[in-house]
């Protein structure tokens, strides 16, 4: 099954997920979710995501002048995030529950 | 290493999507995703790819590869951005430019927390709106088939008197209550008497407004009631006020027989018997001019001169006083008065026909 049509859908979820409770700057953000398994994240779409969710109001951003490279932005939960995070979390897991309960109802294959 | 990106020069050009010259550099990298999104408002790439220059300096310093390597190419990585951000296809965007940039301003608005405040708030407005409604209605029949005047703080009832105003504005937030509680609880009204309702409801407000301001200005053309006079001011009416070539308001008339004497109560009227009171309320710098009336007396025509005047001042608060009686209202009395009537009439009458007068002059 193809992981990108997935990760469409969750994109949002993973994203707030992986800044709960930790700013990141958006390569940063990039990294922590293929570090966790999201091989196939795009960079592109990463970072649309982020704007998107910048400018809903889910996330604030800050600058921090960095020494070695160029600035980056930190991007960190605002409360709508984080109660954005809670309510999809929730979606998530009931939908996957669902899902894993259709999966073991299967007749055992022979 | 630290790039930075120079801003194009020029209007960006809205081309078809290049296919994707071979860049590595950030710079040339970020302005090819640019050209790619020029068709979309400003204010919306703006937000999207603030920052990006950044971002794609530090994918390339870590990758150590050329960014069309590592992400393919700008036309593809633009349009993964639009899809991430869900933003409009590429040429889709153009025509609700304008629409697009107001919706997303409307939207920032209602995020701010002042806004969404006030806006959860309005809902427990409603049952002022309700009584206030039913009052401004009121107020527009009252306007429109009565008294052509708003009549505060109850309407005259359509002419009738401030007696059945009371219980006619009862028995209008009665009704007007009921109406808005039924809109509450049934679902969905139908468009069409949704759109009478909003209708309704912006005149009403929009005369709210109208009889604010109409208020406003009676209250400052209000009589003044002093401690031992009646006074009142002139209605500011017609614009005719009589005033001199020189644009000096004539205030005041003070009528001398033809031996130098000066007369009182002298009535006035022009030549097509129209009594002369058209007299400009105020002094050249604007002052009102407060008409002084005696109490115990009937209420004197306002065409009879010469007239006690006193000058309505106002002290440091704004609250309007009289000041003391003009002292022009005891003018020394020229040497040879003019004019000198040919032929005084004996006694003229002040209710006798005017046109009559005109020839004879006053007393």
């Amino acid at each position: 099954m193809d992981t990108t049509q997935l990760l469409k859908g969750v994109l949002d979820l993973a994203v707030l997920a992986v800044l709960d409770g930790r700013d990141g700057y958006g390569y940063e953000v990039v990294r922590r979710l293929r570090t966790a398994g999201l091989d196939d994240v795009g960079d592109a779409s990463v970072y649309g995501t982020l704007r998107r969710l910048y400018g809903a109001g889910h996330l604030s951003s800050y600058v921090v002048p960095s020494e070695e490279g160029p600035h980056r932005k930190y991007y960190s939960l605002t409360p709508s995030g984080r109660d954005l995070l809670d309510r999809s979390g929730k979606t998530w897991l009931g939908f996957a529950d669902t899902v894993a309960a259709l999966l073991d109802a299967r007749p055992v294959a022979a | 290493m630290s790039v930075r990106m120079p801003e194009p020069s020029g209007p960006i050009s809205s081309g078809p999507i290049p296919s994707g010259p071979i860049s590595s550099a950030p710079a040339t990298y970020v302005r090819e995703v640019r050209r790619c999104l020029a068709d979309l408002p400003p204010a919306l790439s703006e937000e999207l790819l603030d920052g990006l220059d950044e971002h794609l300096a530090e994918v390339a310093a870590d990758s150590g590869r050329p960014l069309e390597g590592v992400l393919g190419t700008p036309a593809a990585y633009a349009q993964e951005l639009r899809l991430a951000a869900e933003l409009p296809e590429h040429g889709q965007a153009r025509h609700s430019h304008v629409t697009a940039a107001l919706r997303a301003s409307a939207e920032r608005l209602r995020r701010h927390d002042a806004v969404r405040s006030v806006l959860t708030f309005l809902p427990e407005l409603r049952p002022a709106w309700w009584v206030a409604r039913a009052w401004l209605a009121l107020l527009a029949l009252d306007f429109l088939f009565g008294s052509q005047s708003f009549a505060f703080p109850l309407p005259s009832a359509l002419g009738l008197g401030a007696v059945l105003g009371l219980p006619l504005v009862i028995g209008a937030v009665v009704l007007s209550v009921q109406l808005g509680r039924r809109a509450q609880r049934r679902t969905p009204l139908q468009r069409r008497a949704r759109l009478l309702a909003i209708a309704g409801n912006s005149v009403l407000a929009l005369l709210a407004l109208v009889a604010v301001a109409a208020v406003q200005q009676r209250s400052s053309m209000q009589p003044v009631y002093a401690d031992d006079y009646a006074t009142a001011t002139y209605g500011y009416g017609s614009g005719n006020m009589l005033v001199r070539e020189d644009g000096t308001p004539i205030t005041n008339l003070y009528p001398y027989s033809s031996d130098g004497e000066p007369l009182t109560g002298v009535l006035l009227y022009d030549q097509d018997g129209r009594a002369v009171d058209n007299l400009l309320p105020s002094t050249l710098d604007g002052t009102p001019i407060a008409r002084v009336l005696p109490t115990e007396s009937a209420p004197q025509p306002g065409n009879a001169f010469p007239q006690r005047q006193r000058l309505q001042v106002y002290d440091d608060l704004g609250n309007a006083s009289l000041a003391p009686e003009d002292p022009r209202t005891v003018p020394t009395p020229s040497v040879t008065p003019v004019p000198t009537s040919p032929n005084p009439s004996p006694t003229p009458s002040p209710t006798r026909s005017p046109e009559a007068d005109r020839s004879r002059g006053p007393r």
